[in-house]
């Protein structure tokens, strides 16, 4: 350039790199936005609506997770109310409303069916499924453990080693009792075999922290010789171990039960809850979901219960 | 010769296409980003007002439906089917840019549910056709819940899009905002970059033209001073100062040649006029030596014939002495811009002494010292010695009272040749000798040429004016010495024709 345009061929060389320099940065710089999902909705085979609780709760991430892997495998939609739909998780509503919207398959927690809902079941092609909690409705079959099993298990688990009486409270998720309280019915079952403990209280609470805390703290107080609480989902057996904690009566009072989560880990970690049922929820997810896509493929009845295994967790096999 | 140069044309055209073709490529692009970013602002506002409008086609969708319910007319149902089918349209034609996965189910699940509600308003239509209000009432009741749930889908809708669309429209903002600095960086790095090349650019072309300038003032006007001018620029300007240069170098060798002309024309000029002075002199000197002479052959026949009749009467003096006579006369009478040498002065002296021996007898004596031999084949102008030894016989021993005595050498040293010519005569004062040196120095008598001529021929024949000393004291004597420089001379090759 010098040869070409003497000393001055050097600075117009200077101009020419910084304008292709900034013209450079210009052209990465990144203003475009991107466009849309890869896929669109409609190019799937089958959409299904689920709601299984609160997306953060761990029964609700797993199961997602397990489903959204069946959901890949199989090319299907996966619509989480609360996640990625316009209906909020619990939503009264849902089974009427993934009716509504045409979905192929509805899988949710289970809880009872109106007389609406019921009708519009019949007259529709949408499948619905309930998981983790058996329910005895016509029409929707179920995924998961087995309810009647996992209590007798609950009990037979139970270590009663240098007690000669055994006194426990049983907390239940009120939508159980709904659905036909085959946990319960399932620790009844197994109690005839284990005359030493003894059932002091039974009661039914929403799946909540605070309640489930608050009925634990009563419960201690009314019946001080309480030597065991067993709640039946990860939200009740936290509220339950919340209370007990607060009371100060760690280590005297045990507790056990279903269900698990972050919160339940760390107890059993710490040895506050000395064993709990892992429903294994991704499985029951990637179950539920394979199990649809049966059902859509071959349009034929599925069975009415599908069971899946669970898993004893107790504080040696959990990570501390 | 070829050009090597960078036209000053070339470069400004060069930086200025640079610059502009630059500046266009960054607005063109700077503009393509700006237009995407509009367009995706546009599209974002779009999509929103065509969300909106959804809703508000949906309230009149249902309105139209209860009127058809409550009027039930063939009018009232068509403007339902035509606000169904509005709402079918523009759901279906909505060109919104559709961000995430939750954005295209809500969007699904709107065409589902407005077919869910195509189905349960059907229902309704035959139920109401087939007068079965309670039917009626169901279907319409499901609509209305369909409905309800469109709605709160399309409001979910809306708030998800606002939701992401506030998101980006903040990246669109921050997109905007980067892209602003990034034009305003450039501007400015270009702005001093161009203001540095323009700076440098004019400093080439104005600093070479000053140095130019200041040469040319100094050359023409304070100083002469013809060095070449050192301009570095490889334009037009070097290609001027370049030919300045020549020019100079031109200048410079033609007043070398006109000096060196004017100093050969001064050297020619000198010699001419030496030329003309020495011929001017031999002239005077030939007019005089002309003056007194007579027809030389009447002279020679005359002389000869003297001669013949001494010797017939035995009078062999008398006839020597005409014949030395006639000898002396014949060698003076050769033309003076003929050359002799010392021998044949010497020998022409010898004859005057013999002559003037004839007269004075034991008065005069002389004596003759040649140191080395060769010296006599030394050339000198003809009648040197002679005229000084006629001097100092007249002038130094006439008018003294004791024999004269002259004596002469000839001798040499490493860069002359001397003659010395030595009497005991009168000597002379100074004053006697200025006049003897003098413009009207005596004449000769016997050749009517006096000592100033031969001083000035010597002069000018061996180019020095040292070529005589004159040392005299009255009463003593007088010496005079030639001092001739060996000069790269000629022995005359004529035998002793003279001699």
């Amino acid at each position: 350039m010098k040869k070409l345009l003497g000393k001055q061929g050097v600075y117009m060389v200077l101009i020419a790199v910084v304008i292709f320099i900034f013209i450079l940065f210009l052209s990465l710089l990144p203003l475009e936005l991107d466009v849309g999902a890869a896929k669109t909705v409609t190019d799937y085979r089958y959409h299904f609506l689920i709601d299984t609780g609160q997306p953060a709760e761990y029964f609700s991430s797993e199961f997602v997770a397990g489903a959204k892997a069946a959901a890949e495998e199989n090319d299907v939609l996966i619509e989480v109310a609360g996640m990625n739909s316009a209906l909020d998780s619990g939503d009264e509503g849902l089974l009427s409303k993934g009716i509504f919207e045409r979905v192929d398959g509805i899988i949710y927690t289970g809880r009872s069916v109106d007389t609406y809902e019921r009708e519009l079941l019949t007259t529709s092609d949408c499948v619905v499924l309930c998981v983790n909690n058996e329910c005895n409705i016509d029409g929707i079959s179920y995924v998961g453990p087995d309810n009647e099993k996992q209590g007798e298990e609950i009990i037979q688990t139970l270590d009663t080693r240098g007690k000669d009486s055994y006194n426990i409270v049983v907390m239940i998720n009120a939508v159980e009792k709904e659905l036909g309280n085959l946990r319960y019915e399932g620790m009844l079952k197994a109690l005839k075999e284990r005359s030493e403990i003894n059932v002091l209280e039974t009661i039914y609470v929403s799946s909540n922290v605070l309640d489930a805390m608050d009925q634990a703290q009563k419960s201690i107080l009314a019946h001080p010789d309480i030597d065991c609480f067993i709640g039946t989902d990860e939200t009740i057996l936290t509220g339950i171990t919340r209370g007990v904690v607060d009371l100060n009566r760690v280590p005297e009072i045990a507790i056990a039960g279903a269900g698990i989560g972050a919160d339940v880990e760390r107890y059993i970690g710490k040895g506050i809850i000395r064993f709990s049922l892992d429903p294994l929820p991704y499985e029951i997810g990637y179950e539920a979901v394979l199990q649809l896509c049966r059902q859509q493929d071959r349009k034929e009845r599925m069975p009415r219960n599908i069971y899946t295994d669970y898993l004893v967790r107790k504080a040696p096999e959990l990570e501390p | 010769m070829k050009r090597k140069c960078h036209s000053i044309g070339s470069k400004i055209i060069a930086f200025s296409l640079t610059l502009i073709i630059g500046l266009l490529a960054f607005t063109f692009i700077a503009y393509a980003k700006m237009s995407r970013l509009s367009d995706e602002y546009r599209i974002l506002m779009h999509d929103i007002v065509a969300i909106s409008n959804v809703n508000s086609t949906v309230d009149e969708m249902l309105d139209d439906f209860e009127e058809y319910l409550t009027l039930k007319t063939t009018d009232s149902l068509n403007r339902f089917n035509s606000k169904y089918d509005e709402l079918y349209q523009l759901i279906n034609s909505m060109s919104i840019v559709f961000y995430t996965e939750e954005e295209q189910i809500i969007y699904k699940n709107i065409n589902s549910q407005l077919l869910s509600f195509n189905t349960e308003m059907d229902s309704a239509i035959r139920a109401s056709r087939g007068r079965n209000p309670y039917e009626t009432r169901v279907h319409y009741e499901i609509g209305k819940t369909i409905v309800k749930q469109m709605k709160e889908s399309i409001s979910a809708l809306i708030l998800v899009h606002a939701a992401l669309s506030e998101g980006i429209y903040n990246e669109l903002v921050t997109g905007a905002e980067r892209l602003q600095f990034m034009v305003v960086v450039f501007l400015i790095a270009l702005a001093g970059i161009t203001v540095l090349t323009a700076f440098r650019f004019s400093k080439s072309l104005v600093y070479p033209l000053e140095q130019l300038t200041d040469h040319v003032s100094q050359v023409f006007m304070e100083k002469d001073d013809l060095t070449p001018v050192r301009v570095e620029a490889n334009d037009e300007i070097g290609i001027l100062a370049g030919g300045f240069n020549s020019m100079l170098v031109r200048i410079e060798t033609y007043i070398q040649e006109l000096k060196y002309k004017s100093k050969i024309e001064r050297e020619l000029k000198n010699k001419e006029m030496e030329n003309l002075k020495i011929k001017n002199l031999l002239d005077q000197t030939n007019m005089l030596a002309l003056q007194s002479q007579i027809n030389p052959h009447f002279l020679y026949n005359t002389l000869s014939c003297i001669a013949q009749t001494a010797m017939l009467e035995d009078a062999n003096d008398t006839y020597t002495l005409l014949i030395t006579v006639s000898d002396m006369m014949r060698y003076n009478l050769i033309s003076l811009d003929q050359q002799s040498t010392i021998g044949m002065e010497i020998e022409n002296v010898k004859r005057y002494f013999y002559i003037q021996k004839a007269r004075y007898r034991e008065r005069l004596n002389y004596q003759i010292n040649i140191e080395n031999p060769y010296l006599r084949h030394f050339e000198i102008p003809r009648l040197t010695i002679q005229p000084f030894v006629e001097n100092a016989i007249i002038h130094g021993l006439e008018d003294s009272e004791n024999a004269g005595i002259i004596l002469i050498r000839i001798f040499e040293t490493d860069e002359k040749a001397c003659i010395e010519i030595t009497d005991n005569g009168v000597g002379m004062d100074a004053q006697t000798c200025n006049e003897l040196m003098g413009e009207l120095g005596k004449k000769g008598h016997t050749t009517g040429i006096g000592v100033r001529n031969v001083v000035e021929r010597l002069r000018l024949y061996y180019g020095e004016y040292d070529i005589i000393r004159i040392e005299s004291a009255q009463g003593v004597g007088t010496k005079i010495t030639f001092l001739l420089p060996k000069q790269e001379h000629r022995t005359i090759d004529r035998g002793d024709e003279y001699v």
